[in-house]
């Protein structure tokens, strides 16, 4: 227990210590009312002792107004004794408490293995204060995200490990589970707040077989784009509710998407927004390059194998693993996105995520796309004006990922994205500290600095928001006006949250469905035998990892009480 | 008995250095593609399944594939740089303020394969700069790495940029080693510029160019960086080169002795193919 004191003791200012010291007081004050000791009737009464968790290094007197009544409470703190004593109208708190007790892991040294560049930029930052608070010596090594995964497990194999804490991709939790420290009985001792990470990243990520085994890093998600400036034009709108019979607004469907697409896919010197075009306009644009495009695709497949089969969909038949990408609404769903690159600027097939931000964001020839929260919550402000004569302001819209109708009813999902955690090592030598540590970079004001970065703390860090406090937090919304919509809407798409695939192999397993997608929309092949060929690989590296054992993983991917 | 024993000492170092860098990983490497080496299997003895990986290699399409599409890369870049590098080379030599250019030549040669490739895109773009000059002939915009008909050529194009100088440099460094008797004495007999270069400087520029060419193949033949930042390798598997799927397969999927066994069947591809080289040049 002398540990936990460690967790939360830090050095405080001034304002803090009389901040602190008067919710002491008040509280000392509120229990001996409620407690009924009898003040009034007996003169005096005395609370019962209580223990303070928090370490003050100052004598800190303050007054507080508080009841009419006299109040006497006794705070014992660690060493030491604080009397509050409230008269008639006032409360007054004197008291010099312990000095900060000794750093708790004095002497330790802890290894953390993080993605390199400026995902490692919060390791830096706080280094000094893990030094100052727990004593802890913490050495980073950073690895290139296609290290982390062979360093990650090589060195959690290891006896003891080579590293105390590993940043990992949700994705690979099937293969480092047996090396990981399960957290769940460290977080009902000491919580940084497991109630206010976002179901989505709770379950679909930090969770594997119904244990917690990580927490989340970078809250990775997607969210559809729209340019509201020319949404909102009055003579789009009425134009388009003349060509569509609807109005023009955030598509619920990807029939929509297509609709507004091809209606916003226009040439240079034809009219957008009011006014003369200056470059060729296009409606929507994936980041359709090989490598990634088969997020694009997953984005149509969830809704359209959800509305096939009446609810969440499944990658594999849970029974069987049988492959279930080449459904009829699978290539369906396959067949839609290469049909909506007819509105697509050329050499969409080689757009990354540089190419789709520069496209949509800088160079502003694009109406819709989707993309990771980058643009919501960071770059927002570098939105440019539509490449018209007289271009009205710009303004990004932004909303969940689009889905799919059918009898009336919309599926509609937003992935969870695999992406950054922070696990321990179940070889650790020193377990206890480094769950310290995590819950040092966890605590909701730390945690809330990384997904703020840049600020004065933490330089950088691109770890996107996932907690509710950072959802909701005041300061963020104060110092960045822009975000708070952004915020609100993300908050409201993650309501719907949809797991990427995380079983041992799922890179693979994904690689082969974006080669079968990269094959139909470069034309190679159409989309049902492109997608028969990805199932056929799908099995081929089902059987080679082994039948039993991935059906048994893609059991515990799922085993979650949100959705079975 | 002394003397040997000192001339052991002074090649001790570099035998360590040889079996640690080299031997050691070879013989590593062959050891894991004898094996089922695949991280994700939750074992730490990868059992030995001896020429199963080969085997597998020989079922692979996309393995296949990838021979096809790097051979296509070779004879593709060979036939555009080799030509450009000996016209430069030859007017290099005739040129004198030589000395001058070479270091603007050489640049593109000292720019690493990864700024290459950006280099690349930024040249290959929709809205780059080789579309603008097409543009100027009324040429409509090409996706040149993003089309599958076009993006192989493309990064051959990109390392021909890169390497032709290379090629160039290593010719103009023979060029310049041939004896200037020769090439006067055919002059006094009459011969003409064309016959000199036929019959006298490509002749015994032999060697040179096998050099220049086993280099250039070997290094195209391993491919990979040009590929991973321009096309990753696509779209679909339009640029999928043996290197790159090699890489996918041992740092993405994990199966590395799967990817071992690709490496030593390029290895042995290689060595047949060089041997081939010295002997059609009569290089000893």
């Amino acid at each position: 227990m002398d540990k936990k004191i460690g967790f939360n003791s830090k050095k405080i200012s001034r304002r803090e210590a009389i901040s602190t010291a008067g919710k002491i007081a008040i509280s000392a004050v509120v229990a001996g009312v409620v407690a009924g000791v009898g003040g009034y009737y007996a003169g005096s009464a005395a609370a019962a002792p209580r223990t303070v968790e928090k370490t003050i290094e100052r004598t800190v007197t303050q007054t507080v107004t508080a009841a009419e009544r006299t109040v006497t409470a006794t705070v014992t703190a660690p060493g030491t004794t604080m009397t509050v004593t409230a008269p008639a109208t006032t409360v007054t708190v004197t008291k010099t408490v312990a000095a900060p007790a000794a750093r708790p892991y004095e002497g330790v040294k802890l290894t953390v293995l993080c993605h390199t560049g400026v995902q490692a930029g919060p390791w830096h930052a706080y280094k000094e204060d893990i030094k100052n608070l727990f004593g802890i010596d913490l050495e980073v090594v950073e690895a290139p995200p296609e290290e982390l995964y062979s360093k990650g497990l090589l060195g959690l194999k290891s006896k003891p490990a080579d590293y105390d804490l590993v940043q990992f991709n949700s994705a690979w939790i099937g293969d480092f589970e047996p090396y990981l420290q399960p957290l769940d009985e460290y977080i009902q001792k000491n919580d940084p707040g497991w109630g206010d990470v976002l179901p989505g990243f709770r379950l679909f990520r930090n969770m594997w077989a119904g244990k917690i085994y990580s927490w989340t890093l970078d809250g990775d998600t997607f969210m559809f784009y729209y340019r509201k400036d020319l949404f909102d034009h009055p003579e789009e709108k009425e134009e388009f509710r003349k060509r569509y019979g609807y109005e023009l607004g955030p598509p619920k469907t990807w029939d929509q998407v297509r609709d507004i697409a091809e209606f916003f896919t226009r040439k240079a010197g034809d009219r957008l927004a009011g006014s003369k075009l200056l470059k060729d306009f296009y409606g929507y644009a994936d980041q359709a390059k090989r490598g990634r495009v088969y997020y694009w695709y997953l984005f149509r497949w969830i809704p359209y194998r959800a509305a096939e089969e009446g609810g969440i969909p499944h990658y594999f038949d849970p029974n069987t693993m049988k492959p279930l990408i080449n459904t009829p609404a699978s290539v369906k769903a396959l067949e839609a996105m290469r049909d909506i690159l007819k509105f697509s600027p050329p050499g969409v097939l080689g757009f990354e995520w540089t190419e789709l931000f520069t496209a949509a964001m800088s160079d502003s020839v694009v109406a819709m796309w989707i993309h990771w929260p980058d643009e919501g919550d960071r770059f927002q402000d570098k939105l440019q004006p539509l490449p018209v004569e007289s271009p009205p302001k710009p303004q990004l819209g932004f909303c969940p990922v689009p889905g799919v109708e059918k009898d009336g009813k919309l599926y509609r999902y937003t992935p969870v994205d695999t992406c950054w955690e922070l696990g321990i090592a179940k070889n650790s030598k020193n377990p206890e500290a480094a769950y310290a540590v995590l819950y040092f970079l966890m605590r909701p004001d730390n945690a809330l600095e990384r997904v703020m970065a840049p600020t004065a703390k933490v330089p950088s860090s691109n770890h996107d928001p996932y907690a509710y406090s950072q959802f909701y937090s005041p300061r963020w919304r104060a110092e960045k006006p822009w975000v708070g919509p952004f915020l609100d809407a993300e908050l409201e798409a993650l309501k719907n949250p949809y797991p990427l695939l995380r079983i041992p192999g799922g890179f693979e397993y994904l690689d082969a469905l974006d080669l079968a997608v990269s094959e139909c929309l470069a034309g190679a092949k159409d989309a049902k035998s492109a997608l028969d060929e990805a199932a056929t690989k799908w099995e081929e590296i089902t059987d080679r990892l082994g039948r039993d054992r991935q059906k048994e993983f893609y059991h515990k991917m799922w085993m979650v009480p949100l959705v079975f | 008995m002394g003397e040997r024993r000192t001339a052991y000492m002074f090649v001790l170092p570099a035998l360590v250095l040889l079996i640690a860098a080299v031997i050691f990983p070879m013989v590593f490497s062959i050891n894991v593609a004898l094996r089922k080496y695949d991280l994700r299997l939750p074992t730490e003895d990868y059992p030995f399944v001896g020429i199963d990986n080969f085997l597998r290699a020989a079922r692979d399409r996309y393995f296949l594939n990838s021979l096809l599409i790097t051979l296509q890369f070779v004879i593709l870049g060979v036939a555009l740089q080799f030509p450009i590098g000996l016209g430069v080379a030859v007017l290099l030599s005739r040129f004198r303020w030589r000395r001058y250019v070479l270091p603007a030549i050489a640049i593109p040669v000292l720019t690493p394969p990864i700024v290459a490739g950006y280099m690349g895109i930024i040249l290959f773009h929709p809205d780059g700069v080789v579309n603008y000059f097409l543009s100027l002939f009324g040429a409509s915009k090409i996706p040149w790495y993003s089309r599958p008909d076009t993006a192989l050529i493309t990064c051959v194009l990109i390392d021909t940029w890169q390497w032709y100088p290379f090629i160039a440099l290593i010719l103009l460094a023979g060029i310049l080693s041939i004896p200037p008797e020769y090439i006067e004495a055919a002059r006094i007999d009459g011969a003409s510029e064309r016959s000199i270069f036929r019959h006298i400087i490509l002749p015994m520029l032999r060697g040179v160019i096998a050099v220049a060419l086993i280099f250039r193949m070997l290094e195209m033949l391993r491919v990979f960086d040009v590929i991973y930042i321009v096309t990753y390798g696509g779209p679909g598997t339009a640029t999928q080169v043996t290197n790159f799927y090699s890489y996918l397969v041992g740092f993405h999927y994990w199966d590395l002795g799967y990817a071992a066994a690709m490496g030593w069947i390029l290895v042995i591809i290689l060595s047949i193919l060089v041997t081939y080289y010295m002997r059609a040049f009569k290089v000893s």
